[in-house]
């Protein structure tokens, strides 16, 4: 194997490092939450394992060993020979931040802090060893570890048995090859055996065991023993060697000519002159071998069928080119956004010339309703469920639990909890609340901020503090994600002394953001530790920084649609809220055109679309339009006033009937019925404010934006509509 | 697009040596100069149509795509008193960042990127008819005339939410 | 040539084993764990499975120990490929009618010697 492919395979262990990493991170938490279960304990030991055994295989010596180690104490735990007290928790929990130090070493060659290195694994020898009493340690080999089966020095091939016989310098090794009576069920084949070994110089074999009386053979059962004969420039080392995998399942004896000479093996003497080896291999498993090893093995061979189910799979791994390591078959497989957002604007753009397609041809069917139209229509149906199903696909593939980012967490508050010289803990809560996978992507940076500001700022100075204030020594910090309704809400809640007012007002004021005259509600002063470079820290903190705060946290909530909150009791704690739409969330609409414009309506809200008979038109004397729709009036209201847009000259005669949930059914006047899609909401409120009617944006397959219809606040906009109406007209 | 993107590459070209130097992007509204500190401009773009807003100021033309995020744009002409600008596709409009929030600006053209000690900015007079003059934060001579610096926040509020 | 089925949860394992035995002209099946291991045995019929040890679900002792069950892995050579050497493993993996045991990191070549030789 080449280095390039050794390269590729390195960039692939490292990736699934980190997914490790994840892995081992999120069980220690929930051990350390004091989930003391067999899976919890177990997912952390396999993480570890994993990251040894791949380790091994490149050869990254530092981080094999610490893994050794590390195992060696989560195996400990996963036998119930160790406890996970809070203490050990601690150490596995920095043992875990330090796998991450040595993975990124070991892929980018980064310093290591050997001293804290070394501190910790000696915290985890002391584990292994005090925590496993008397018991013995599994020994700790695997540093060192050497493959157990040597490789041939030369290729099997060169050294047939025929030649064996020219070449000078060879001598006699005989093989007293005794197998348990296990051996053809461990899936050991005699004759495989004596065809490899006739590579490495076999020259004769001699049945030695005898087959037992009849009515007690079991035809499973291996009763004999062999004697390999080699004569063979290969060292007694080298058949060891050789025959090392079978070292478990038979009894192996080696004796050479030159030390025969000095041992004098008497079952050597009894030997009888080979003959050629096929025969006698034939004759040495005669009544003995199992039968079906061979009858098994050929319907295999033979089987076209089972060969051409294996070879299609293996042949489309091997096609990917430079990316086929990561082309096998496996559980997840990575891709970038933007090729999900190219799928879900592709799939978008053909829901729309699926729907042009689809009302061509009900034009067409007007006209001529032939066979043929009937069944194009049904192929255009059964397209759009189709493209319906691809995007739903399509969409699905974006949510995720905030579990990707929140699992990074409890690192960063460590890492603080040390630099900061604080005990605190992270609860986490809520980790499988899917949200947008580009609302993951950025959420990490600001809830980083926002935990260093509870760290820093939330947390009292120290324990002692704490213990004055009748708190515990750790304080503890609340990470929390929940839906709600069409948002997701994710909080950070500290247990500490609260937002410091006076030092916020004194700092605001100084600062040029307030003037003292000012009088602010205690909720106003705690906002405005949101104001771009406002920082409280009474000097510059080395974590949470001059003016690297709450702003740039607020900024980024704002510019993902979201809002951000802050709640604070003094002494008690401080709660921050994020408040995330789930902006990139599709939802179901129906797309009209009023005016200029297309619009959407939520489909979750459209009852019905009907067209407008002049006599169902009805007018109420306070002016309000009324439509009859089967006996029932509804308020009819025209879009095209509300919206300010311009009346085209066609007769106004669709309307569409929806449910305002709190007023009833309304119906609304509409130019056109375009149809329904699925979109993806975009928010108004990020770049510019909340605009009434209108819940929201999407972008049109044609890059153009149109605005989204929150139908009861149009209701309320009715009644205001008439007076801007003439305002504009 | 024209020549403001070499502009952009160079915004040196008109550096005096007097005091600590800002540099605003400049662009033109009927001929009138107006400067945006260049820390605040996010891009210029070619002006497309924009998707109309209901019940909003005169000025709001509407929403853009931009990349993926809905902007709002406003009509620099018409937030002045002006008419509402006919904009075709050699208007310009200028994104900005005003606050946590990214705005576009339709203007007639972008001209030029002026470096100005601040020493050399004057202060707005007051008491003068001269329309919206809380809007602009300063007013600097250059060899091509003045320049009307704006302040972007009185010029366009933007709700920070619920602070 | 043979058809092996290899069984590795780590991802970058699984894979470098296959494109190991794939450059020894061997035709490869590829598991993530045990339980997959036992469907592809049944589905691929190998002539031989190197498993890992330590695996979710279902580990290799596990898996071979099924498998030997199993009409297309009664008399299979089932090979496990793992870093633990403590020694009441290996008692377990013979208990289970392993055929034999390979201890990582593993080296290509011996790999290949090893299908040649069991399969």
């Amino acid at each position: 194997m080449d280095d390039d492919d050794d390269f590729d395979f390195q960039a692939l262990f490292f990736e699934e490092c980190h997914e490790l990493l994840a892995t081992l991170q999120e069980h220690l938490n929930q051990l350390n939450d004091g989930t003391n279960d067999e899976e919890t304990v177990h997912a952390a030991f396999r993480a570890v394992h994993s990251v040894k055994g791949g380790a091994a295989a490149f050869g990254f010596d530092q981080l094999i060993g610490f893994a050794h180690i590390f195992e060696t104490v989560m195996d400990l735990i996963r036998s119930d020979q160790m406890e996970p007290t809070s203490e050990i928790n601690q150490i596995l929990l920095r043992s875990g931040d330090m796998m991450e130090v040595l993975i990124e070493s070991a892929q980018n060659d980064t310093p290591v802090d050997e001293e804290k290195l070394s501190n910790l694994q000696g915290e985890l020898e002391h584990l292994a060893s005090g925590g496993a009493g008397a018991e013995e340690v599994p020994e700790t080999s695997i540093v060192s570890a050497k493959s157990t089966v040597e490789v041939f020095d030369t290729p099997p091939e060169e050294t047939t048995a025929d030649d064996g016989d020219a070449k000078p310098r060879s001598r006699e090794i005989t093989v007293r090859f005794a197998p348990e009576k296990d051996f053809f069920a461990s899936g050991h084949d005699p004759l495989r055996l004596i065809g490899s070994a006739k590579a490495l110089g076999l020259n004769r074999i001699e049945v030695l065991g005898q087959v037992p009386p009849l009515k007690d053979f079991d035809h499973t059962a291996c009763a004999l023993t062999w004697e390999f004969i080699f004569d063979t420039e290969k060292s007694v080392e080298d058949l060891e060697e050789f025959f090392e995998i079978y070292s478990h399942i038979a009894d192996i004896e080696f004796s050479s000519d030159e030390q025969m000479d000095e041992d004098g093996s008497p079952e050597d003497a009894a030997a009888a002159p080979g003959a050629e080896i096929d025969e006698i291999a034939d004759s040495a498993l005669a009544g003995a071998s199992d039968s079906s090893t061979t009858e098994q093995k050929e319907p295999i061979a033979s089987d076209p069928k089972t060969a051409q189910k294996g070879s299609p799979r293996v042949g489309s791994e091997a096609a990917g080119g430079a990316a086929k390591a990561r082309s096998g078959p496996s559980k997840s497989l990575r891709v970038e956004l933007p090729r999900i957002d190219r799928l879900v604007n592709l799939v978008g753009e053909m829901l729309i010339t699926q729907a042009g397609i689809a009302q061509k041809l009900m034009e067409i069917q007007a006209t001529d309703s032939s066979e043929d139209g009937m069944e194009m229509g049904h192929n255009v149906e059964a397209m759009s469920r189709q493209l319906r199903e691809l995007q739903e696909s399509v969409m699905a593939i974006r949510a995720q639990p905030v579990k990707s980012v929140f699992s990074r967490m409890p690192r960063v508050v460590r890492d603080l909890a040390d630099k900061l010289g604080k005990e605190a803990r992270l609860e986490l809560s809520g980790e499988h609340t899917e949200v947008d996978a580009t609302v993951i992507e950025e959420l990490s940076e600001p809830l980083t901020h926002m935990l260093r500001n509870s760290m820093d700022h939330g947390l009292e100075a120290t324990s002692e503090d704490r213990v004055a204030a009748g708190k515990s020594r750790t304080g503890v910090i609340k990470l929390s994600a929940e839906h709600r309704g069409e948002r997701v809400i994710i909080t950070v809640e500290d247990d500490g002394r609260g937002v410091n007012r006076e030092r916020v007002l004194a700092k605001a004021i100084e600062a040029g953001l307030i003037s003292t005259e000012d009088s602010l509600s205690p909720e106003e002063i705690d906002m405005l530790i949101f104001h771009p470079g406002f920082s409280t820290a009474a000097e510059v903190s080395s974590v949470s920084g001059r003016g690297v705060g709450m702003d740039v946290v607020k900024k980024k909530i704002v510019s993902l649609g979201g809002r951000c909150t802050l709640e604070s009791t003094p002494g008690k704690g401080t709660r921050f809220e994020i408040t995330l739409p789930l902006t990139l969330a599709v939802m179901d609409g129906m797309t009209i055109v009023v005016g200029d414009q297309k619009f959407i309506l939520p489909l979750s809200s459209v009852v019905e679309a009907l067209h407008i008979d002049k006599e169902a038109r009805k007018c109420l004397p306070s002016g309000e339009n009324l439509l009859e729709r089967r006996g029932e009036f509804l308020r009819l209201i025209d879009l095209r006033a509300i919206l300010s847009q311009p009346r085209k000259g066609n007769e106004m005669d669709m309307a569409i009937v929806v449910d305002t949930e709190t007023s009833g059914l309304v119906a609304l006047i509409v130019d056109e019925l375009i149809g329904q899609r699925q979109i993806v909401l975009k928010s108004l409120e990020a770049n510019f404010k909340r605009v009434e009617g209108i819940s929201g944006a999407t972008i049109l397959g044609d890059g153009q934006v149109a605005l989204i219809l929150d139908v009861p606040s149009l209701l309320s906009m009715n009644g205001s509509s008439g007076s801007y109406s003439e305002m504009m007209h | 697009m024209t020549d403001f993107t070499d502009v952009l590459e160079n915004p040196d070209s008109n550096t005096k040596k007097s005091g600590p130097l800002k540099q605003y992007v400049t662009f033109l509204v009927d001929d009138r100069s107006y400067g945006v500190d260049i820390n605040l401009v996010r891009e210029i773009k070619q002006w497309t149509p924009t998707t109309t807003l209901p019940n909003q100021p005169h000025y709001t033309r509407g929403v853009l795509n931009l990349r993926g995020t809905i902007v709002p744009v406003h009509d620099l002409r018409t937030r002045f008193g002006g008419a509402l600008t006919e904009a075709t596709e050699v208007h310009v409009v200028v994104i900005v960042w005003i606050g946590s929030k990214t705005v576009g600006i339709l203007v007639d053209a972008v001209s030029d990127i002026i470096s100005v000690p601040t020493d050399d900015i004057r202060p707005v007079p007051s008491g003068q008819s001269l329309g919206d003059m809380s809007s602009l934060s300063g007013l600097v001579n250059t060899e091509n005339g003045m320049v009307a610096l704006l302040d972007l926040n009185t010029l366009f509020p933007v709700e920070e939410d619920e602070l | 040539m043979s058809c092996v089925l290899a069984v590795d949860d780590t991802r970058a394992l699984r894979v470098m084993l296959g494109e190991c035995l794939k450059k020894g002209g061997h035709e490869v099946v590829l598991a993530v764990d045990g339980i997959e291991a036992l469907d592809k045995l049944k589905e691929h019929r190998p002539d031989i499975v190197i498993t890992d040890l330590n695996m979710p679900r279902m580990n290799g002792l596990d898996f071979i120990e099924a498998a030997r069950k199993e009409p297309e892995g009664r008399s299979l050579p089932m090979l496990l490929l793992t870093t633990e050497t403590a020694q009441s493993l290996k008692d377990r993996a013979k208990a289970v009618k392993a055929t034999g045991w390979l201890t990582k990191p593993f080296d290509p070549n011996q790999i290949l010697s090893l299908v040649e030789q069991l399969a």
